[in-house]
């Protein structure tokens, strides 16, 4: 066959593909209007292994597993749902406090570079499409670990491990217009995130100065810690009450601050002994220490 | 090789070269090809975002009216404040509205005097979700209303727009001397829709309403006739009323690809006609976009969070 007969058939089957993906988009996607159907709605009416987490009230309970992640209602108790992990790990899981959906980080291990993760939106009675974001081009065996969000402002910053030794960390930040951006930081060591409830604002510490800072959603920043010593981040709290640890030379907290910006801060409490800042709770509460 | 494997990759390399060639070439095909639909639906839906500027770059306004189609609201008909005979059944229905781009969900509430609009609890300080506003008011159902200002999508609701009006009181816009917005329920029941000083809606016996728009039929008379309305596509949630009093609340999801997209405004106009609205107004849409029926969300919001909060909701209670 003739190359140019070749080119011919190659330029006029390309021009056929073109044209079908614009008519099919032209005329059935983005058709003006669109022909529907109308039809009753009918209402869809164990032994646990693996981590569990339960929603506000109690009503449900996840199950994360090697495998799946399996939503249960518990009254009475009963499978809702498994969701198949696809050989990924998950790397975080929490329930909203105000609504029975969870956000579920999953990570896979894939080569350097390349790497995915996501955040997805578990709701226990929908099992079809899930809202989710995805930072992808991440160095191998990257994974959020941590996510501060709003539901008021529906800001999302996800904090996303990149390195270990030391760990190095990027945040990204998504919102109800589904725009996914990376927030650039004044440095990698990242510890605890949180987000205040009625504004666009990150606060974050840099683990290596010992400094808290915010960071607006128009990309002001300022410091945030009261000089003269190093502070890490405790949390945020749903009234904007911020939490401080002051941590000693060895990093170690021993007093815990609390306040707000514009406002200052104020000793919250004197803790027993010092301290590490990853057992720490806004409520004093302290976590146990893990072994 | 193989025959077959000559060919996979011949069909490989047609697809992606393809491929390419549509991303690099679309912007331009899109914009200035012969596509009127697309087109329609892409200058509409960054019109309607918060960057129209990149629009308003490329066309002028005569030529955006002549792609999104001449679709002015604010020219309706005055609106006939008919009157019906209730119908004897109070029980309400929840139907499925589906189309090839979207799935959807439609409440039908036979007694129009049961809608109320309802807030936020401390609407100063925050709005609230649909469930909270409807548990709080004890609803059996309810729906998202008016609008508010939204500042880079990050609002917290808490700052509505026009009036808010509640057993026929004014909660906020009552000392507006224009003309705003207004989808409302008169203490007779019959809906209203269209741009209304609150004098006049005194006059006309508004008891429950809201600041949204644009109305999509009035007197049983669609308004949209030509274009899609301008607005693209995108999560919708609208309100009609039959004419023997039936209020219709329907939501359409959207963003959420391989489940909905979302739905013009021509959809909803379309689909609120079929279902025998004589009146119609388009609410908030977008991540806004929430009913919640018998106890709790029946749509999927489009947002990762949830239902988002917002000022204000009609309820049925």
């Amino acid at each position: 066959m003739k190359s140019s007969y070749k080119l011919a058939i190659w330029l006029l089957a390309g021009l056929l593909f073109q044209a079908s993906i614009y008519f099919y988009l032209d005329r059935v996607l983005f058709a003006p209007a669109t022909s529907f159907q109308v039809s009753a709605v009918t209402e869809a009416r164990a032994v646990i292994d693996g981590q569990t987490y339960y929603s506000r009230n109690k009503r449900y309970m996840a199950v994360v597993k090697d495998e799946s992640v399996e939503i249960y209602a518990t009254s009475p108790k009963s499978l809702l749902r498994s969701i198949p992990l696809n050989q990924q790990k998950v790397s975080y899981f929490k329930w909203l406090e105000d609504r029975d959906l969870a956000l579920m980080a999953v990570y896979g291990d894939t080569a350097k570079d390349a790497a995915k993760v996501v955040l997805t939106q578990i709701n226990p009675y929908s099992d079809g499409y899930r809202l989710s974001a995805t930072i992808d081009k991440l160095p191998g065996g990257s994974k959020i670990t941590d996510v501060a969000y709003s539901t008021a402002t529906n800001v999302i910053y996800m904090q996303v491990l990149v390195a270990n030794g030391p760990a190095q960390y990027r945040v990204y930040r998504t919102d109800a217009n589904q725009d996914l951006t990376r927030v650039y930081l004044s440095g990698s060591r990242i510890g605890r995130i949180g987000v205040l409830f009625d504004q666009d604002s990150l606060i974050y510490d840099n683990l290596a100065e010992g400094i808290v800072y915010v960071r607006n959603g128009d990309g002001s920043w300022r410091v945030i810690s009261p000089y003269g010593a190093k502070y890490n981040l405790v949390g945020v709290d749903g009234k904007n009450t911020i939490y401080l640890a002051k941590v000693n030379a060895q990093g170690l907290a021993e007093t815990v601050f609390k306040g707000k910006l514009k406002v200052g801060f104020e000793l919250d409490r004197t803790l027993t002994k010092p301290t590490d800042v990853r057992f720490l709770t806004m409520d004093g509460t302290e976590a146990p220490v893990k072994k | 090789m193989t025959k077959l494997a000559i060919a996979s990759n011949i069909y490989f390399r047609f697809i992606v070269i393809n491929l390419v060639f549509l991303l690099c070439t679309a912007p331009l095909i899109v914009l200035f090809g012969p596509f009127d639909n697309i087109k329609r639906s892409v200058v509409g839906a960054v019109l309607t975002s918060r960057h129209p500027q990149y629009v308003t770059w490329i066309f002028s306004e005569k030529e955006i009216k002549e792609i999104v189609g001449d679709f002015n609201p604010t020219n309706q008909p005055k609106q006939d404040l008919f009157q019906f005979t209730k119908r004897e059944t109070s029980s309400l229905r929840l139907v499925n509205i589906n189309a090839t781009r979207f799935t959807g969900y439609m409440l039908e509430i036979p007694d129009p005097t049961l809608i109320k609009a309802a807030t936020a609890q401390d609407i100063q300080e925050k709005g609230d979700t649909i469930s909270s506003i409807a548990i709080a008011n004890n609803a059996v159902a309810a729906v998202n209303a008016g609008g508010f200002y939204d500042p880079n999508g990050t609002g917290t609701g808490r700052l509505p727009y026009g009036v808010i009006i509640n057993e026929g009181k004014f909660l906020i816009g009552g000392d507006i001397n224009e003309q705003v917005q207004l989808i409302g329920v008169t203490k007779a029941g019959v809906l209203v829709a269209g741009n209304y000083s609150p004098k006049e809606m005194r006059e006309m016996n508004v008891s429950e309403g809201v600041s949204f728009g644009p109305p999509l039929i009035i007197n049983g008379k669609k308004l949209i006739t030509d274009g899609d309305g301008g607005w693209g596509v995108a999560p919708r949630t609208a309100i009609g009323q039959r004419k023997d009093g039936t209020v219709l609340f329907l939501v359409i999801d959207g963003r959420q690809p391989g489940y909905s997209l979302g739905a013009t405004l021509l959809d909803v106009q379309n689909i609120l006609y079929e279902q025998g609205a004589y009146v119609a107004a388009n609410l908030d849409g977008g991540s806004s976009t929430t009913l919640y029926f018998n106890g709790k969300v029946v749509n999927r919001p489009s947002d990762m969070l949830g239902e988002r909060m917002i000022p204000t909701a009609f309820i049925v209670k």
